[in-house]
């Protein structure tokens, strides 16, 4: 055999380090169906034949399962050898000539009559006896390019061995707060009343100033506390309580606090719903009376059911009662006011407050590294999974908070609150993976031994250890919340190339402790090189992990948060949380384009190309049915407003009960439709972004559209033609424009007028 | 007879050989859909009507001094129909007379359309055509004549015509004059196969409601724990409210879409208007059905259920849907309340004495299931048996009982339920076995319109118990319980969060506000205006 046919043979299949057995094993299909033709004359085609062949020698060849069968992509890319030339059929040469890769096997029936087989390696398949020795040689490339490449598998970092090792006794309290490890007994505010650690994470209510003044007040109210279970009621209760006992809120209490607590005229009951039933007329009475001021602390059930029984005393309807109270706690910022026979009860409802601020200064204490302190020095210190990675999440604590923060705000501006017992399982587990002492000796005694990056927070915060889902994670509602979002699987495409194409220079993750490893599964997720321990897919998903909870975004890349979170628009609204934000006059005319079009999209039910409403900038309310089996071209207008003079987008503040401001987009109406205002959420600016990027596929949710067919009525009701004597007609025409004229009767004669 | 009827005993004996229309009055009939229903029913309210020999009157609701047979006087609106439809209609059901006058209504709208400026006549024509294409309701594979119009504007509302083809085939017809002086014999307007009298009688079951006493109707409602607020237990408040909304109901549309629509039908020809709608010179009444008068309770809820729709802040085409979807809910409603109270079958089952099942459109659990497709199964048993109940008339021949009762149980009774049903997205599949009760977008819309009080909130426990109470539907384990004992006499035990997709399904529209532990609030964002 010649010696440059043996070299290139030899070669097939190599790019750099990695080897792929595919064009070698083409070569021996081609060979194999030649011989079965007896008619050498070099032609092979993609057929059945050459398929059949193909799969065979994959399945005696190659064991190994991250190697696809794919017949068409060495058929295709054999090309680039000297002996292997592809044959276009008639008038698809210039075609096949800028195709660079085959996606599939359509391409071939679509461009490639056959390949054919050139000589000298035609002349030696065309003799028998060489033909057999070529064949024994490609086998043996074969081999050897396998058995080679099964060398060059390289291990991820695994956890070190241990030294002696020690205990953290915060991390058992840690471990308490999650329902993953059994023992989660200070899940409860009655156990963490007593306990000394939980001054270590206790952060004060912003209500409780609050509910101490308006107690004390001798014109107060009482006060009512509702909202989910683990929200904080019974947490907030108790901070009241050692306020009014003159307790410093980092002193457990020595016995835990009784169903009904009096201190001096007030009364704090702790839990309605475990109160003696049998005094329920006292109660009522002292609730009715002057004597005492209350603080009831109780879920929507109970207090109704106490309310409704004592209909007859109030003189009221149990429905109209019921209607008053949820009024009074389904206010938008969690505070109304009930009144109930001539007494007004201040009732705050937790499960209406934005908890995300109080549940990060939660995880700032959990991270503070006193709580560490134990720790550090220790021999266990580099070898403790709980320890490398807190020590991560503090060397890069301000970046890491506002990540995760930022998901958690991607999830609650979608409607997904998590209670503050929610929260703190989850941040905890985050920290701990659920681990002890125990669990981290049997962890080092396996062979192999565990990824350093499986009990990693960026991995433990979806609940998994990147490959495989922690089961009981899952139990947690936070952790299946976040798996239901799909984070990360919208492709972010400048990144997604920039992380993946080889001939790149690698792209630094710029954490110290985990550059080797970010490097490491990046070569594995660009099968650049192999790693045992976990799939090429598994690998690209820990590496945008990595990316989106660590990287040091510059200003102009920040676009990969928004695509992982997928939520084009969230960072703005994070940004017009400042109180000095305002918007620009560029940024504002953008969304009110986008906005506008979206509007007038849903109002008159047509779909409209971008950029088609540029010149007409008034909103039309048509008569239309929205029904896409119905084709209505033509509408009657029902209202219409000038959208650059009837409506401006604003930053609108509002206060919460606990203090905290939030600033929200709004589309305030002026003019006829004064007072008309439609607040921009975040899923809406969302969808209008998305519509604006052409992703026609989303949908807006339920909830939305009855928001804007509200405000669609609103302006309707406020801009009605129905009394004037004409009607607009508009029709879209084939510019996208809408033709607009003006119809009425007058006698026996119908008038047209054009309305430029 | 077992029966009484409003508004008056019927004369009608053919019609009352009929063991459904015995039942539940004159009639709902499986041919008519949904649209229909409602275009019938609007056609009554807003066409002028009289009781007996009484005066005609023009409120959609008269007073009910006066009771006798009931008439009232639709328009058949031909012109506007074949301007409208017949471009849109089968070319072989097009006659050579329609496409005439077609023709002719074409050139006499070209003349009378002055345009300010320099514009194009036939550009105009093709926008109003285009313009009355978009409302076109429901028939759209029937002959021009036969469709219906989405009833937006007043003008929008005809009564049922058809073309008869054999007879016109028959006649020596050679232009549209002919057409009109054989008017009887090429169209038929009485024959109500389309609007089968099903919108006439829920208009009659409203009006036996209203003519209740106050007494009767506070009591029933305090009995039934109904949710009704004070003021809608009162039949004359209740009477004037609705008179103003349904008043109101076209006023959304601007009344030069109903002048446009007049000018079509009646300006360019009035002679078509003048022999369809007029007779010697006097506005044409037709003859409406009757309604059973134990009807007068789900009548109540559904004209409260009206005025709540009526009164919420909707889109104008949506609020169409949703009257839609209340009419035949209604019907449904109907049905099997009758039913159930011939048979006396709702002894020791409570509320309107049977249990709808609904289960999740998604529903996997094989118990639920098979709740929902046994509750469904003896819906259409119990309206079965009581065609045949001893107070129903039956004839004396066996072969002509037998041949009226398949006839009642295939179009007029059970398989009427089940297909008026599916129609509407309360059952599926459509076709096949195992169909089961669900709810899709639009019936959640509609019950929680029509069930959250005009300016009110409601916990989902009590959203739920209204259902049963007025609709009989039942999702959470406790009402699954109550509806296994109607079916069978036995409890089921299910887990807590069996209705767990309601409460989802309706926080994703929006009309549920989680508030704190296992309390939410079910409210009405399109609340009243």
């Amino acid at each position: 055999m010649l010696v440059e046919l043996e070299q290139e043979i030899r070669a097939l299949g190599w790019r750099g380090k990695a080897f792929k057995p595919h064009k070698l094993i083409a070569l021996l299909a081609a060979i194999e169906t030649l011989e079965r033709r007896n008619v050498p004359d070099g032609r092979v085609y993609f057929n059945s034949t050459f398929i059949g062949a193909f799969t065979g020698f994959f399945s005696k060849y190659v064991a190994d399962s991250s190697y696809k069968c794919r017949a068409h992509t060495p058929f295709f890319h054999l090309r680039t050898s000297s002996f292997w030339s592809l044959v276009p059929l008639a008038g698809k040469a210039f075609e096949l000539e800028g195709i660079e890769r085959a996606g599939g096997p359509g391409i071939l029936h679509d461009l490639v009559d056959h390949a054919i087989v050139l000589d000298p390696l035609l002349s030696l398949i065309k003799d028998p006896s060489k033909r057999s020795e070529l064949v024994q040689f490609v086998a043996s490339c074969l081999h050897e390019g396998l058995s080679k490449a099964g060398e060059d598998i390289y291990s991820f970092e695994r956890l070190p061995v241990a030294g002696n090792s020690s205990s953290n006794p915060f991390v058992s309290y840690l471990n308490s707060l999650q329902r993953s490890g059994g023992s989660n007994e200070n899940a409860l505010a009655e156990s963490q009343a007593c306990n000394p650690q939980f001054a270590t994470i206790h952060v004060v209510h912003p209500l409780a100033d609050a509910i101490q003044t308006e107690l004390g007040n001798s014109d107060g109210r009482h006060v009512i506390l509702t909202g989910h279970a683990g929200d904080g009621k019974s947490t907030l209760a108790l901070e009241v309580l050692k306020r009014l006992r003159g307790l410093p809120s980092d002193v457990p209490l020595t016995s835990p606090p009784k169903t009904r607590e009096d201190v001096g005229t007030i009364s704090i009951i702790k839990d309605l719903s475990e109160r003696d039933k049998s005094h329920d007329e006292e109660l009522f009475a002292e609730l009715m009376g002057k004597d005492r001021r209350f603080l009831l602390v109780s879920n929507t059930g109970t207090l109704l059911d106490l309310i409704k029984q004592h209909c007859a005393q109030l003189q009221e309807d149990q429905d109209i009662l019921e209607s008053r109270v949820l009024d009074s706690i389904s206010t938008e910022d969690g505070e109304g006011v009930l009144s109930l026979g001539g007494h007004d009860f201040l009732v705050f409802n937790l499960a209406r407050m934005d908890n995300l601020s109080l549940a990060r200064e939660i995880f700032e204490k959990m991270l503070a590294p006193e709580r560490w302190e134990t720790c550090s020095g220790r021999d266990c210190d580099q070898t403790c999974p709980i320890h490398i990675n807190v020590s991560l999440l503090q060397q890069n604590q301000d970046r890491v908070l506002d990540r995760i923060f930022l998901t958690y705000r991607r999830m609650y501006e979608y409607g997904i609150r998590l209670t503050m017992r929610q929260f703190t399982e989850h941040l905890a587990y985050i920290i701990t993976s659920g681990l002890d002492e125990t669990a981290i000796h049997t962890l080092q005694q396996l062979n192999p031994r565990p990824l350093v990056t499986e009990y990693l927070f960026f991995n433990r915060f979806f609940g998994d250890n990147g490959c495989e889902l922690d089961l009981s994670a899952n139990k947690m509602k936070a952790v299946q919340e976040v798996r239901g979002q799909s984070f990360g699987e919208r492709p972010c495409p400048g990144w997604e190339h920039r992380l993946w194409l080889r001939s790149r220079s690698s792209l630094s993750l710029g954490i110290e402790m985990l550059d080797a490893e970010f490097e490491k599964m990046r070569q594995h997720g660009s099968r650049e090189a192999r790693f045992e321990g976990m799939t090429p897919d598994q690998a690209r998903e820990q590496v945008r992990r990595m990316l989106y909870f660590l990287f040091d975004f510059k200003s102009d890349e920040r676009n990969y948060l928004c695509q992982y979170l997928n939520s084009p628009t969230l960072l703005d609204w994070l940004s017009w949380q400042d109180p000095e934000s305002h918007l620009g006059f560029n940024e504002k005319s953008i969304l009110e384009r986008k906005i506008y079009h979206v509007l007038q999209e849903h109002f008159t039910g047509v779909r409209l190309p971008e950029g088609a409403t540029q010149n007409d900038r008034r909103l039309y309310v048509t008569l239309n049915r929205r029904r896409s089996e119905v084709r209505q071209s033509a509408q009657v207008v029902l209202a219409q407003v000038d959208w650059s003079t009837s409506t401006v987008l604003k930053l609108v503040a509002t206060e919460g009960a606990t203090g905290e401001v939030r600033q929200d987009l709004v589309l305030c109406g002026k003019d006829r439709i004064d007072a008309v205002d439609l607040v921009l959420k975040v899923p809406f600016l969302d969808y209008v972004m998305m519509r604006h990027f052409g992703e026609l596929g989303e949908v807006l949710e339920a909830s939305y559209l009855e928001r804007l067919d509200r405000f669609k009525a609103q302006v309707h009701s406020r801009t009605s033609a129905a009394e004037e004597d004409r009607i607009m007609l508009v029709r879209l025409k084939t510019d996208h424009t809408f033709r607009r004229q003006h119809f009425s009767v007058n006698g026996d004669r119908l008038e047209v007028t054009d309305v430029l | 007879m077992s029966f009484s009827y409003f508004p008056c005993s019927p004369d009608d004996a053919r019609s009352m050989k009929n063991p459904a229309i015995q039942l539940y009055g004159n009639r709902f009939f499986s041919d008519q859909t949904v649209s229909e229903l409602l275009v019938e029913f609007l056609l009554v309210v807003f066409s002028p009507k009289k009781f007996g020999d009484a005066d005609v009157l023009n409120t959609p609701f008269p007073s009910l001094e006066h009771v006798g047979s009931f008439k009232y006087a639709p328009q058949a609106r031909l012109n506007l129909k074949l301007f409208s439809f017949l471009g849109a209609s089968r070319l072989d059901s097009r006659h050579h007379t329609h496409r005439a006058h077609h023709e002719a209504l074409l050139h006499q709208l070209r003349e009378r359309i002055h345009i300010a400026d320099a514009g194009n006549k036939d550009d105009v024509i093709r926008t109003i055509e285009n313009l009355f294409l978009g409302f076109q309701g429901a028939g759209s594979g029937r002959t021009w004549c036969a469709q219906s119009f989405l009833p937006v504007s007043p003008a929008f509302l005809a009564g049922e015509s058809i073309w008869n083809e054999s007879a016109a085939a028959r006649q020596d017809l050679e232009d549209w004059q002919d057409v009109l002086e054989r008017l009887n014999a090429v169209f038929s307007m009485n024959k109500h196969r389309f609007l089968g009298r099903g919108g006439e009688l829920l208009y009659l079951q409203v009006c036996n409601a209203l003519r209740q006493p106050h007494d009767r109707i506070v009591e029933w409602c305090s009995k039934e724990r109904l949710g009704l607020s004070k003021e809608e237990q009162n039949p004359t408040w209740l009477h004037v409210e609705l008179n103003q909304a349904l008043s109101c109901l076209m006023d959304y549309c601007p009344g030069t879409l109903t002048d446009i629509a007049e000018f079509i039908d009646s300006k360019l020809d009035p002679e078509t208007p003048q022999k369809t709608d007029e007779k010697e010179g006097e506005r044409r009444f037709v003859s409406a059905g009757w309604c059973n008068s134990d009807s007068w309770r789900e009548g109540y809820l559904f004209a409260v259920d009206l005025l709540r729709l009526m009164k919420s802040n909707l889109d104008v085409v949506d609020r169409i849907y949703l009257l839609e979807s209340a009419c035949a809910m209604q019907a449904l409603r109907s049905l099997i309340t009758q039913s159930v109270r011939t048979m006396g079958a709702s002894k020791g089952v409570g509320g309107p004495g049977y249990r709808i099942a609904v289960s999740a459109p998604e529903e996997i659990r094989p118990v639920i299931r098979r709740l929902s497709q046994h509750s469904a199964k003896q819906i259409e048993k119990t309206i079965f048996q009581s065609l045949r109940s001893e107070k129903v008339d039956l004839p004396d021949e066996e072969e002509e009982q037998k041949k009226d009762l398949k006839q009642a149980d295939r179009v007029y009774g059970g398989k009427l339920f089940i297909s008026l049903a599916k129609r509407i997205g309360f059952m599926i599949p459509k076709r096949g076995s195992g169909a089961r009760f669900i709810l899709n977008e639009q019936l959640l819309r509609l019950l929680v319109v029509t069930t959250v009080p005009l300016g009110g909130r409601l916990t989902f426990d009590t959203f739920k118990k209204l259902l049963e109470q007025r609709y009989g539907l039942v999702f959470d384990a406790d009402g699954l319980d109550r509806a296994s004992q109607w079916l069978s006499g036995k409890g089921v035990y299910l887990p807590v969060d069996t209705d767990k997709w309601l409460q989802e399904m309706l926080e994703a529209a929006g009309f549920l506000i989680p508030l704190s532990d296992s309390c939410a609030l079910v409210h009405n964002p399109a609340d009243a205006e």
